[in-house]
């Protein structure tokens, strides 16, 4: 159990973005919901590549040559830049539908699909 | 009766994702880890770059950062499109206090060095271009909330940015085609005399390592700071330009 830990973490991080994302209305919430499913994965790539007792995989000045794994780190770099650039779109979306329908209700009824 | 059944769907997710998680291998015990340790043992000798996961990022797998360079270039060209369609009441923004102003004063121009700082060592050091330029655009988004976007507007030009982002993500193409008489991304100045020295262990560290990737860094960084910049000159701005 205790070795599970982070992905338990994972997991709530995960299930709440989609609850957010399932059952809120308002739209600004479904992007949060959406903007915490990234960071359960971002956690989880993460969580996936670590070593035990591994320090960053920098080798200026470094303590030692264990090493966690590079390439999961790699893809959440990538990842976070991607999550920064879709959020901002949403938004932007966001704001587009308030002006034109003064309401950010996903129930209203031009949205209800 | 319809919300009992979403209910129900997520209560199944939830449960299969759980079960997945106490499933998963302890954590810290990794179980796949040729290629990572390949990368650990011979990414100095390969890239010449202290910092292996910008060597994973820029030369082993650089087609991924080539598209994730062109997914933020197309949503910093979304946001641009979605607001210049945005007409709206103008709503004047209230330039901030006098302490907050000077302190930005004081302020802006370390920020700024700083996130170019992280950008030139970005091979030596945790950082690189996307983490600088999120930096150096940080402190535009200070420039913009405490003076107001009005006040700004002879500062920071739009235009500017948009030239800026694309010649980044041009010089960045660029960068990676060069290479292109052995394999596209492949580092042509390791082992020259630009940026050229191949580091062995652990070390202090030497910035005339890395071959292209200082290059590439300062390439991808001008784009994200350009693009974060844009996204936030337009978030601020989208009013007033639709007015004029």
């Amino acid at each position: 159990m205790i070795q599970h830990f982070p992905f338990i973490a994972v997991v709530i991080l995960i299930g709440l973005g989609i609850y957010a994302c399932m059952f809120k209305r308002n739209l600004i919430k479904i992007v949060i919901g959406v903007s915490l499913i990234e960071s359960g994965v971002n956690l989880f790539l993460i969580t996936l590549g670590y070593v035990k007792g591994g320090v960053a995989p920098i080798y200026t000045n470094a303590p030692g040559t264990n090493m966690v794994l590079p390439t999961p780190q790699a893809l959440t770099l990538t990842s976070i830049v991607i999550g920064l650039a879709t959020t901002a779109l949403m938004l932007s979306f966001a704001v587009l539908i308030y002006k034109h329908y003064s309401s950010i209700d996903a129930k209203t009824r031009r949205l209800k699909g | 009766m319809n919300k009992k059944i979403g209910f129900l769907a997520f209560a199944v997710v939830f449960v299969f994702l759980f079960l997945s998680a106490m499933y998963m291998h302890p954590f810290g015990e990794p179980n796949e880890k040729d290629m990572d340790n390949h990368f650990i043992e011979k990414g100095q000798n390969d890239t010449g770059a202290n910092n292996i996961v910008t060597s994973v990022v820029f030369d082993y797998r650089g087609y991924d950062t080539l598209g994730e360079a062109t997914v933020l270039f197309t949503a910093v060209t979304g946001v641009a499109v979605a607001f210049s369609m945005a007409y709206g009441k103008k709503k004047e923004m209230k330039e901030m206090s006098k302490i907050v102003r000077t302190v930005t004063n004081i302020l802006y121009s370390f920020i700024i060095i700083f996130g170019f700082y992280i950008i030139m060592h970005g091979h030596l050091t945790p950082g690189g271009g996307f983490q600088g330029g999120a930096v150096v655009a940080s402190a535009f988004a200070l420039l913009v909330i405490s003076y107001s976007a009005l006040k700004i507007k002879g500062i920071l030009k739009k235009e500017n940015f948009s030239v800026s982002e694309c010649s980044g993500l041009f010089a960045f193409i660029a960068l990676a085609f060069l290479g292109i008489s052995t394999a596209f991304f492949y580092n042509f100045l390791a082992g020259g005399t630009v940026f050229g020295n191949i580091p062995a262990g652990i070390n202090p560290g030497d910035l005339n390592t890395g071959g292209v990737i200082p290059l590439m860094n300062i390439a991808v960084g001008v784009e994200v700071l350009s693009g974060i910049g844009l996204i936030i000159l337009y978030m601020f701005t989208y009013g007033k330009e639709a007015k004029e």
